[in-house]
């Protein structure tokens, strides 16, 4: 599977629209290389990029909360 | 002075060549007293569960059949109970009645005679009685010998025996 | 790749040179038990992996613990000093690029005075010859990484199990018990660790900023003290939380685990309830069935003895009665007479005539007139034969005979014996009246009846057989028997209340769980009214967001599992369809059914989605066999396994004939190459052609094989070669 196929799967889920993250008919138009405003896209497309490159969980975890922290 | 009474004292013969015949049919008992209980006579195969029974059963055959077969001498005969002994007493005395009957005795006459005589009467009627017995022993023996299995797969055998004149 | 040849050396029963030429196709190896199926495959798996598969041992065992014995016993014998070697040589071609791989072990071992030198941890060599071009010579491959890396492109790690295995790992490269079977399976088709540490990172980020929430919390607290022990308590309760939940995990198990036993037993439920039912029914006839023969028994000893205690003995002897009762009138009336003329003859002699009758008593020729005309002459009443009145007359007749003769008799008869006669016609006239007119029906009642009795001891008899027939097809068709059906409605009740009691322990962990949310958010609530500050609004949102990134990473990989196992499923009703085609009898289709425990079982289903059948060993190896086979051809192109062969001797024998033919026919769809390994069609001609001609099946090469000595000479394996005959 493609970073971007594992990024669409994961916002695909019925939970991104449920708690309000995204409306239903914008689903599908993000794809991995889009900039996301959404802070938990910007931290989906952080994890799949770097668990699909094999970064460390650690340095993964570092680039999330760095992304949220701000 | 008693003429059944007296008659019934004695024990009748029947010839030894129907000993094997008498057995087949016959419960086999120890001593002369028959006492097996009637369940267990059917579920030997037997018939009769004495031997008086089966000479009755004979000699009623015999009268039936207008068949009187005399004993012949040189045969060994076996005697068994006396006939006082008999049940059921009604059959014994019908027994009895068609033997007087059959029999070319004058009634009166026979008041007439003798203490001696009468004795001599009497043994005439065992005679008849034995007579009529071996006929009818005769009757079986002459139906086993011709087809055994009528008596073995029928249970109205001796019944039909009787009818079948 | 394709696999052109396989050339084996003095390996195992394969002594001297032996070639098997492969193409694409399914290629078949057909030889009965113990001729060298087992070691062909033996000798592919060695090559590769310097393993052969041990069956006793069912698993893999490494070269340098089997040592000589891979060498055929017959080059052993035949070399007394000196070395000797086994080896295999596979040749792999990778059509697409025109690129051939050679790859060839070989293990030698020495030979001193016909012994052979024990030597532990010898190994084999591996050679691997790359040629780029087919027509190259090609050159050696020195690395052994480089050696891995070629290992690797012709049978990749992840697969092996499911494209080269030997029919009795079957059971378990695929054990629906074992989570992790099912889990590898489903990563080939689709790299599920990805979204797996995916979730574990969100757990970890989570778990950070939950903590740093917490610490927070406390440090702006008005009473640190009291935040503490809020945070403690809190604490407490999320390790309840955690611990319930793992309770909640194994109730969930076992309810799984009897609700499987549950349905098991219930296909055997509804069969041993017929079976007890039925054994019911019999018990119940042969209660009647002993109830009748006893009053069978007991009426034909009543038949025979009837004939004495009934008088049957008489039936027809009416005449003879009749004889006797003239005969026994004329005495009378003769002794009478008799009586008469003499009392006449000694009253005239005398001069007296007495009278001793009675005066109201008639005289004897008047009483025979008024018997013989059936009318009493005093009162002129009728008086018909045998009536009271006719025997009150009759009396009279006797009584007056008795009194009158009595004082007579002695002097003119010498002996009375009229007692004794008349006792004689009293019995006659008793048996007569009440007994004989009856004797006929008797006999005919009891032959009716005792006929009847045996009609219906021959029905029951007959209901007992039925009974016991149904009975028999119902053990023939399961492997239940008659002991066992009782047990199995036993342990089927036990497990039912078993899985009740479950239910209940898992309502009651749910509610724990709830409780302990509320309690949760209850402390979180107070630990937040004793908050003075505030939490800097940054916190509470990264707060939200990774637990919400945790619930949405979580759902996702659930969800995507699930995805590649319903494409298992559909995959696995595919190659199912195609190898039970011949079979329309019981065929149905798979589902891989999810238990609350998270593993999956397969079952076969109707179209209505209904059960179909219970387990048996045949329609499990199938099952496998079809998800095997889904596993590599859903995560290739098309569907369609083209760089990789399979190589098996599957277990046919489980399955049928039928099936055999499907199994072929699925594989030669599904493989481009193929090697099977079979000895169905060893014995079965007929197969065998079939197998050859049929137009749906692609055949590649045929090979028969056979052992050089026969059976009993096997004991003596120094002779033993393997003769291989090529049929097309």
């Amino acid at each position: 599977m493609t970073k971007d196929n594992i990024f669409k799967n994961i916002i695909s889920d019925p939970i991104m629209v449920e708690r309000g993250y995204l409306k239903e008919d914008e689903v599908d138009d993000l794809s991995i290389n889009d900039g996301g405003e959404n802070k938990i896209i910007k931290i989906i497309k952080i994890a799949v990029s770097g668990v699909v490159d094999k970064d460390s969980e650690t340095s993964i975890s570092r680039y999330i909360n760095q992304s949220l922290n701000s | 002075m008693e003429l059944i009474k007296r008659l019934k004292e004695r024990s009748p013969e029947y010839s030894a060549v129907y000993e094997n015949l008498i057995s087949i049919f016959t419960m086999t008992q120890g001593g002369r007293a028959g006492s097996s209980s009637d369940s267990s006579a059917w579920a030997q195969g037997k018939y009769f569960t004495t031997k008086y029974e089966i000479f009755m059963y004979a000699a009623f055959l015999g009268i039936k059949s207008k068949y009187r077969l005399p004993l012949t001498n040189n045969e060994k005969n076996i005697s068994f109970w006396e006939i006082k002994n008999w049940q059921p007493v009604e059959l014994v005395n019908y027994l009895i009645m068609s033997i007087l009957t059959v029999s070319d005795i004058d009634f009166n006459q026979l008041e007439e005679l003798s203490e001696d005589e009468v004795e001599k009467k009497i043994t005439d009627l065992k005679k008849i009685l034995e007579e009529y017995a071996n006929g009818g022993f005769d009757i079986i023996r002459a139906k086993y010998e011709d087809n055994s299995t009528y008596f073995e797969n029928n249970d109205n055998c001796f019944l039909d025996l009787l009818s079948n004149l | 790749m394709i696999i052109e040849k396989i050339e084996i050396e003095n390996f195992m029963c394969y002594s001297g040179y032996n070639i098997f030429e492969f193409c694409e196709g399914i290629n078949v190896i057909i030889g009965d038990n113990a001729y060298g199926k087992s070691k062909l495959y033996d000798a592919f798996y060695w090559v590769l992996y310097d393993q052969i598969f041990v069956s006793e041992r069912k698993e893999f065992v490494n070269t340098a613990i089997v040592g000589s014995e891979l060498i055929s016993d017959k080059v052993k014998y035949e070399s007394v000093d000196g070395e000797v070697s086994a080896s295999v040589s596979i040749t792999f071609n990778n059509k697409e690029q025109d690129r051939v791989y050679v790859l060839r072990r070989t293990y030698t071992a020495k030979i001193e005075g016909g012994e052979v030198v024990k030597n532990n941890n010898k190994n084999s060599v591996l050679i691997v010859i790359d040629k780029e071009m087919s027509f190259l010579s090609g050159s050696l491959i020195d690395d052994e990484n480089q050696k891995q890396l070629i290992i690797n492109k012709i049978l990749p790690r992840n697969l092996k199990r499911y494209l080269w295995f030997q029919g009795e790992q079957v059971e378990s490269i695929i054990d629906f018990n074992d989570q992790g079977a099912l889990t590898s399976a489903i990563n080939v088709l689709s790299n599920m660790s990805y979204y797996e540490t995916i979730v574990n990172i969100a757990k970890r980020t989570f778990d950070e900023v939950n903590n740093e929430y917490n610490k927070k919390l406390r440090n702006q607290s008005r009473d640190i003290e009291q935040s503490v022990k809020l945070d403690n308590q809190k604490k407490t309760a999320e390790q309840g939380h955690r611990n319930t939940k793992v309770y909640l995990d194994q109730t969930k198990e076992n309810i799984a685990r009897a609700e499987e036993k549950c349905e098991l037993l219930f296909s055997k439920v509804a069969d041993a309830e017929a079976i007890s039912k039925f054994n019911q029914k019999i018990k119940k006839a042969q209660d009647e069935l002993a109830e009748l023969k006893k009053l069978l028994d007991n009426e034909n000893s009543n038949f025979i003895r009837a004939l004495f205690q009934k008088k049957w003995l008489l039936k027809g002897m009416n005449s003879i009665g009749k004889e006797y009762e003239e005969k026994f009138f004329r005495y009378d009336k003769n002794k009478l007479e008799k009586i008469n003329k003499k009392q006449i003859l000694s009253e005239l002699t005398s001069g007296t005539i007495e009278t001793r009758l009675p005066i109201n008593v008639p005289e004897p020729i008047y009483v025979k007139e008024m018997l013989d005309k059936e009318r009493c002459l005093v009162c002129g009443r009728e008086a018909k034969k045998d009536s009271d009145a006719w025997k009150a007359i009759e009396e009279l007749l006797i009584t007056k005979k008795n009194t009158a003769d009595s004082n007579v008799n002695d002097q003119i008869f010498k002996n009375n014996f009229r007692e004794e006669f008349y006792m004689l016609y009293r019995n006659h006239i008793s048996i007569e009246d009440n007994k004989m007119p009856f004797i006929e029906e008797e006999i005919k009642d009891s032959i009716i009846c005792r006929r009847n009795l045996k009609i219906k001891i021959i029905d029951l008899q007959n209901i007992i057989i039925e009974q016991n027939e149904k009975i028999h097809e119902i053990i023939g068709d399961s492997s239940i028997d008659c002991k066992s059906a009782e047990h199995i409605l036993n342990e089927y009740a036990v497990m039912r209340d078993k899985k009740e009691l479950y239910i209940l322990e898992k309502n009651k962990w749910e509610r724990q769980i709830a409780d302990y949310i509320l309690k949760i958010e209850q402390l979180n609530t107070e630990l937040g009214d004793l908050v003075k500050g505030e939490i800097p609004n940054y916190l509470i949102e990264k707060k939200k967001i990774l637990s919400d990134f945790l619930d949405i990473a979580t759902s996702t990989r659930d969800r995507v599992f699930n995805g590649l196992v319903s494409r298992l499923e559909n995959e696995a009703n595919v190659h199912y369809t195609s190898m039970t085609k011949g079979n329309q009898a019981t065929r149905g289709k798979i589902r891989l059914k999810k238990l609350p425990n998270g593993n999956y079982m397969p079952e076969i289903i109707d179209d209505e989605g209904r059960v179909m059948l219970g387990y048996n060993t045949g329609n499990l190896i199938l099952i496998k066999l079809a998800t095997i086979m889904a596993i590599v051809s859903a995560s290739s192109t098309d569907n369609k396994v083209k760089y990789y062969t399979l190589i098996t001797d599957a277990p046919f024998s489980v399955f049928g004939d039928d099936y055999t033919i499907g199994f072929c026919k699925a594989v030669s769809m599904v493989y481009r190459q193929s090697i099977i390994m079979s000895k169905e069609f060893y014995k079965n001609e007929a197969l065998k052609i079939q197998l050859m001609n049929d137009s749906d099946i692609n055949i590649g090469r045929v090979y028969m094989i056979r052992p050089s000595s026969i059976e009993c000479e096997r004991d003596n394996r120094n002779n033993l070669s393997t003769i291989i005959e090529s049929l097309n």
